[in-house]
């Protein structure tokens, strides 16, 4: 069941938020909660009822596990318990990749097929890893079963995070067992935070989606791109990952502040970061927190060393591309970011600076753009391709609509020209690249429409970064930052209606589109 | 959440008001869909019924096919854009038991996520019995999703009528050309030299390959035969490798419908286009037609059925 689709949207959820809110008033919280933990297994159910008993076996499992393990004691247990759900993960995520490894290496044919990966395990896996680590470390006490199911299992984070930590959705189920009254503030935050990623799914990141995934698909058939495309398609995906993920995000927040529980945010205009340090402080924050609390820390941090510092980066970076995908190209992908953060923090360490704060800005998208072309290919030789298109090395024609300009600057003898099929539908995707790009680069975050409003656990932190950013960086993320206080007014309720409308045609016109990050 | 609900009254009023109107794009179409199945219906049978989009219309000669093979052809050409649904819903309706059904639906039709805007503007003003047959969930989509431009264009229509001319048709429902050349200018023929293949692939999942494998099993019910063949489209050599043209002859044969001709048959060079890459001009058609007659003449089996008239 998609966020973007009229089951979802018309059925499930108004039954979810009515039968959580009468059996929150009529009867006693425990049984809310136990509502939306069974709401939460059917929205996972529905997508593949196969799945169901894994999800609630890696529940249970590790339920029952956290009850025995005992702070600082009890050792093996704890091992045990972590390599229960490290095995899981790698034999329905990994054992496919490390078949096709082996059977490239030795020629020898494996039996074993056809492991199809469950939907969001990356995710529930994480959250329950972390939730034994603090146990095991004695950082947290043991929940009951029904809060703990629905730590794991709330639905607008199920599938595809943000990756949630037990500190801080524990104690809003604990507080929440003595409120009753109905936070319509909040529930109307949701709603909006709902509709604007709708929005941006819907209208932005798919409509990028449907212009760069048949140029990656013809470089993957053996094609090899003008530059103009290969640069199109690249900077296509850049954009449409950004919307897509920062939707995805926006309505994962929104659906929970509608049940008056807030997440941790996950995304933070990651496009107008000044540096690969930065970019990785907003851009899935919740899977950096993980990667650095439970995977950097442990492996010494920086406190060995500049050198082993670096090491520790590329392991980190490595494992989070592997997390992302059973694939090289996503290994690649985490190396790459490894090298540039590894760069980043040596260009710190020598003091150096840029001459202007753009050329941050411009050479950080490069970077990611660069990256996200790994990401996004089907294998090595179609990364490849378009790389070397990129390069300028499969020639350097441009569209046949510029020629007219060409021949007035006296440059038509030079340059070659192609043309696309289909005029009409490359033009429009360029202007969607043009217009979604400057909302990445220069648009306000969304979070930041809700000025006094606690939509998030960690506000107070991110309200500072806000503040000492807008200190620093003036020029940017004002350019369209005007809309302010969104939800006090009548005129932007009506707004608020209309563009869930908006939403809703476009999501009935179009075919389905899952999120990006459904697939990792 | 009354702006959202208004909003959405609003819209489904507006689409129930200004539905059944025609549009300036859905008057031209279904004047031509109509027209077709008049004479499809007043033509002999046995009959051999060629099914597609404007591929059809606008590139193949039933009345020359007729003349060769010595069978009664008629072109059933409608509009690729209404989908294989609607083309193959009207089809059955002029179809009788003995018939041959050749489907020539143009490649992009085997690999369709979602019906076009076409398909639900042309439905709604001569297809109303089409939609009304299709499930509730499918109708709902339908109404949300109607294009304001379908809208503004039936505003225009009552307004001003239909600006286009339709163009005649012969009584096999062939187009009549006004000129034998292309209508194509220089620039147009500079572009398509630069054209690149199409991605030439069948989706199993797709709505209209759906439509077509139900209209498969009708057609066994009803004692049709069906046959299909390749669309016209425009050369290129990389299609000498191409994976996709075998994925669409296995979905046919799987379903037991045999193939006529073979993918180059139907492939021409920029000389023989009228103005797209699957329409012909008067050359190209008559190429085509050559090529598709000898094509049946080599199946004796499917012409003799419909020389004769008590099968």
């Amino acid at each position: 069941m998609l966020f973007n689709s009229n089951i979802f949207l018309f059925i499930y959820l108004p039954i979810v938020l009515t039968g959580f809110y009468v059996l929150r008033s009529r009867t006693n919280v425990p049984w809310a909660m136990a509502w939306l933990a069974a709401s939460s297994l059917f929205f996972y159910g529905y997508w593949d009822l196969r799945f169901l008993p894994l999800l609630l076996f890696s529940i249970l499992g590790n339920y029952t596990l956290s009850h025995f393990i005992r702070p600082g004691k009890s050792r093996a247990l704890f091992v045990a318990a972590i390599s229960f759900n490290l095995l899981l993960l790698a034999f329905f995520k990994y054992a496919n990749f490390f078949i096709d490894n082996v059977e490239e290496l030795t020629g020898a044919a494996v039996p074993l097929r056809q492991i199809v990966l469950p939907v969001g395990i990356s995710f529930f896996t994480f959250t329950q890893i972390a939730f034994l680590v603090d146990r095991w470390r004695g950082d947290t006490a043991q929940p009951g079963l029904v809060n703990y199911g629905l730590f794991v299992t709330f639905f607008p984070h199920l599938i595809a995070g943000p990756i949630l930590h037990h500190r801080e959705m524990m104690s809003q189920f604990e507080t929440m067992q003595a409120r009753s009254r109905w936070d319509i503030s909040a529930f109307n935050t949701g709603l909006c935070l709902l509709a604007v990623g709708l929005i941006k799914k819907v209208v932005i990141a798919d409509s990028l989606g449907s212009f760069a995934s048949p140029l990656f698909d013809r470089a993957a058939g053996g094609e090899s791109l003008e530059a103009v495309l290969a640069w199109s398609a690249a900077l296509g995906y850049h954009l449409q990952i950004y919307f897509d993920f920062s939707a995805y995000c926006e309505m994962a927040m929104g659906l929970a502040l509608m049940f008056g529980i807030r997440f941790p945010v996950n995304f933070d205009s990651p496009y107008q970061a000044r540096s690969i340090i930065d970019f990785w402080r907003r851009w899935h924050m919740t899977l950096s927190r993980f990667l650095r609390d439970y995977l950097y820390i442990p492996l010494g941090g920086n406190r060995s060393g500049p050198v082993r510092r670096m090491v520790n980066l590329m392991i980190v970076m490595l494992l989070g591309g592997l997390w992302h995908g059973a694939a090289w190209t996503f290994v690649l992908w985490g190396g790459l970011h490894g090298l540039y953060l590894m760069i980043n923090h040596g260009w710190n360490r020598l003091g150096l600076r840029l001459p202007w704060p753009w050329l941050g800005l411009l050479l950080t998208n490069l970077a990611v753009i660069i990256a996200w072309v790994t990401f996004r290919a089907e294998n090595f030789p179609t990364a490849l391709s378009i790389y070397r298109s990129m390069a300028l090395m499969n020639g350097t024609a441009l569209p046949l609509e510029a020629r007219h300009l060409l021949e007035f600057l006296g440059l038509s003898g030079q340059i070659g020209y192609f043309a696309e099929n289909s005029r009409a539908a490359f033009y429009i995707g360029l202007a969607w690249i043009g217009g979604a790009g400057v909302l990445a680069l220069f648009g306000r975050s969304t979070l930041r429409l809700f000025p006094g409003q606690s939509i998030a656990t960690d506000q107070a932190e991110l309200e500072r970064r806000w503040k000492a950013r807008d200190q620093e960086t003036a020029d940017l993320g004002r350019v369209l930052g005007g809309m302010r206080g969104l939800t006090a007014s009548a005129g932007a309720a009506v707004a608020i209606g209309l563009v869930l409308f908006w939403s809703i045609r476009v999501i009935n016109s179009a075919p389905h589109s899952e999120f990006l990050y459904f697939q990792f | 959440m009354i702006s959202l609900g208004s909003a959405l009254l609003g819209h489904l009023l507006l689409v129930q008001a200004a539905g059944s109107m025609p549009s300036v794009r859905s008057a031209g179409i279904c004047a031509m869909v109509e027209k077709r199945m008049e004479l499809a219906r007043s033509a002999p049978s046995p009959k051999l019924l060629i099914i597609g989009g404007s591929g059809v219309s606008n590139g193949i000669s039933a009345g020359s096919m007729s003349e060769s093979l010595g069978v009664p052809v008629q072109n059933f050409g409608l509009q690729a854009g209404t989908g294989t649904g609607f083309m193959l819903d009207r089809a059955k309706s002029v179809l009788r038991k003995g018939d041959i059904a050749m489907l020539a639906f143009e490649y992009h039709l085997y690999n369709t996520k979602r019906p076009s805007d076409v398909a639900l503007d042309v439905a709604m003003n001569c297809g109303r019995d089409f939609l009304a047959r299709q499930p509730l969930q499918s109708r709902i989509r339908d109404a949300l999703s109607l294009p304001y431009s379908a809208l503004f264009s039936r505003l225009r229509y009552a307004i001003m009528g239909n600006p286009h001319n339709e163009p005649a048709i012969t009584a096999h429902g062939d187009i009549i050309f006004q000129s034998p050349r292309s209508h194509m200018g220089n620039s147009d023929i500079e572009r398509i030299r630069r054209y690149k293949p199409m991605e030439i692939a069948l989706n199993p999942d797709s709505p209209d390959v759906n439509e077509i494998r139900k209209f498969i099993g009708w057609a066994k019910q009803a004692d049709v035969i069906v046959l299909a063949t390749w669309p016209n489209t425009l050369a290129f050599s990389e299609y000498n490798k191409a994976e996709g043209f075998k994925a669409i002859e296995r979905f046919y044969t799987e379903l037991g419908v045999p193939m006529i001709g073979r993918p180059a048959d139907a492939m021409v060079g920029i000389g023989l286009l009228d103005d797209t890459q699957y329409h012909l001009n008067a050359a190209g058609v008559a190429t085509r037609t050559v090529k598709l007659s000898a094509a049946l003449a080599g199946r004796p089996d499917v012409t003799e059925k419909l020389r004769s008239p008590e099968h």
